[in-house]
């Protein structure tokens, strides 16, 4: 892989890449750093780098693993967790209009609710129903089994469905009988 | 069953992510700092680099030679900048690791540390000194004013593996205690002493105890094992009186025949492995291998470890000598004759205890016959009683 691969893939996966960064770090500066350095282990073993489908479930292992090497940072830095403080470094978007007010509400509001989600269960729904990965290509990016994949999938989406922040979105067995 | 749909969640978490603006210098940036990489020397000119190989070949050399099991060590450095040579990198730091008692350097770890790295157990090099010569003995230093000189050169190399004749391997121990008349304590140990150096044995513990009336001592000796018998005759000849004497002998020529079949199995079993690892292709191929290896090196460490101690007891017989003085309390104790009243009252006292131990061991099986004999009555009474009825 030389710099012109590279050139190409970021403009192909750079901006998937940041935002799952950022779901996963809740954090966009964090983010953007996690990212340019998994971008530069990808450069560091692009020999190492495997041909084909699994090209983005190795990329996503390595973000995943950068946005791990972040949060170990902040931590040891901070001597805490900083969950609550990267919450608060989210952009600050003034809501121009309407439109763009609700939609900031509802990221806010999932942003709230996958944040009461332990980051075993968070990053896996990320990388699922964000970037799209399949539940094998999940488990390569956390190493994980596909089967543990699949039960913290179900877990996760068992406590968002609990949360009543997101009680719009949820169906029950009377709403799904009543669509039908 | 309350669930959020897939669409939903896919939607939902869209929607958070594109709360954030991805940043158009994002991708630049990143392309300038791969710009900004510095251009690494090659490995071999760095200076920690060249210390480290060459600690490493003088290591390997020396084990090669102490050894000489032909575990090949010498490694050469280059950046590893394909799988084959990550894998080659790999087999080299678990070969160095595994040649036995070569500490970790983790200042080498980040040479191979990184994305896909940072969960596996790679950055292990062997650049640290070895711990220990194979076949070195382990010598305690005294606990009191007895120096103990070093093994003599005469002594058999030890750990040696069992040569193909099949030498028979025993395992001796032995220990005597000597009384000795008043001031000679210090004389016998010395006697005791120089009659282990004359048969090629060493101190390897020994303590005097000087203090108060009733000076003692004793000396922990390893001899070569066909001078025990020799030595044993020469510490009985001495001018001290034998309290006791102890000397066992344990044939261990099949243990260690059979510890020698496990580690050439062990041995072979990681040959393949490393032949496997030149092959992998893939960092998560690299690390189940490397794991493999790890583990089956632990087994030959552990196993190695065993046969060498086992080696060590069978090369060396280890005699204990114990000397003192007739006025020793413990002396007076065990020699001592007893009056005929004080030993009635001490019969009687021991018979005493025996019995209230014969009766505490006893009811506990009583209490249980008791217990069955009354279940038995038990059962035999209300049988009786409705034979009985059915009698009236």
């Amino acid at each position: 892989m030389d710099v012109d691969d590279l050139d190409e893939w970021l403009k192909q996966d750079y901006a998937k890449a940041y935002r799952t960064a950022c779901l996963v770090l809740r954090n966009a500066d964090d983010a953007e750093d996690a990212v340019q350095e998994a971008f530069l282990r990808v450069w560091r073993f692009r020999d190492a780098i495997p041909e084909g489908p699994g090209r983005t479930a190795w990329l996503y292992r390595v973000v995943v693993n950068a946005c791990i090497s972040s949060v170990r940072a902040s931590s040891s830095r901070s001597g805490k967790d900083d969950g609550a403080d990267a919450l608060e470094g989210l952009p600050d978007k003034s809501p121009e209009p309407a439109v763009r007010a609700e939609q900031t509400e509802l990221a806010a509001t999932i942003e709230a609710a996958m944040a009461e989600l332990p980051d075993a269960l968070r990053i896996p729904l990320i990388l699922r129903f964000y970037a799209g990965l399949s539940e094998k290509e999940i488990a390569t990016a956390i190493d994980r089994r596909p089967g543990t994949v699949k039960s913290r999938l179900y877990d996760a989406r068992q406590r968002l469905a609990q949360d009543p922040r997101l009680a719009a979105w949820v169906s029950t067995d009377a709403t799904l009988e009543a669509s039908r | 069953m309350n669930d959020i749909s897939d669409d939903d969640l896919s939607r939902l978490l869209t929607e958070a992510a594109s709360s954030y603006d991805v940043p158009e210098h994002g991708p630049t940036d990143v392309l300038a700092a791969v710009a900004d990489q510095p251009v690494r020397p090659p490995m071999a000119r760095r200076p920690w680099i060249q210390l480290s190989s060459a600690a490493a070949i003088v290591t390997a050399g020396a084990l090669f030679f102490a050894v000489n099991d032909g575990n090949p060590t010498v490694a050469s450095n280059s950046a590893p900048t394909s799988h084959t040579q990550l894998a080659e990198r790999a087999r080299r730091d678990a070969l160095t690791r595994s040649a036995g008692s070569i500490k970790a350097a983790p200042d080498l770890a980040p040479a191979v540390g990184g994305a896909m790295l940072t969960s596996g157990s790679f950055g292990v090099a062997g650049s640290g000194s070895a711990a220990g010569g194979v076949g070195a003995v382990a010598v305690p230093a005294p606990a009191a004013a007895l120096t103990a000189p070093q093994a003599p050169a005469a002594l058999p190399r030890v750990g040696a593996p069992v040569n193909d004749e099949g030498e028979s391997r025993v395992v001796k121990t032995g220990s005597i205690a000597l009384v000795v008349g008043d001031g000679k304590v210090s004389s016998t140990l010395k006697a005791v002493e120089s009659a282990a150096r004359h048969d090629g044995g060493y101190i390897a513990n020994g303590t005097t105890n000087e203090y108060g009336e009733t000076p003692s001592g004793e000396l922990t000796i390893r001899v070569p094992v066909a001078k025990f018998e020799d030595l044993v005759s020469q510490v009985r000849g001495l001018d001290a009186k034998v309290r006791t004497a102890t000397t066992t002998g344990k044939d261990v020529t099949a243990q260690y025949s059979d510890l020698e079949a496990q580690l050439r199995s062990l041995k072979a079993t990681r040959e393949r492995f490393y032949l496997i690892l030149t092959k992998t292709k893939t960092i998560s191929e690299i690390l189940t291998v490397q794991q493999r290896i790890d583990d089956v090196s632990g087994q030959i460490d552990r196993i190695e470890g065993q046969r060498k101690l086992l080696a060590n007891q069978s090369d060396l017989a280890t005699l204990s000598v114990s000397v003192s003085e007739a006025g020793d309390p413990i002396v007076k104790a065990t020699t001592k004759p007893r009056s005929g009243i004080s030993q009635a009252f001490e019969n009687a006292k021991d018979g005493f205890v025996t019995g209230v131990e014969a009766i505490i061991s006893h009811s506990g099986r009583a209490l249980l016959w008791l217990l069955c004999i009354g279940v038995v009555a038990l059962v035999l009474r209300s049988g009786w009683r409705v034979a009985r009825r059915r009698m009236v």
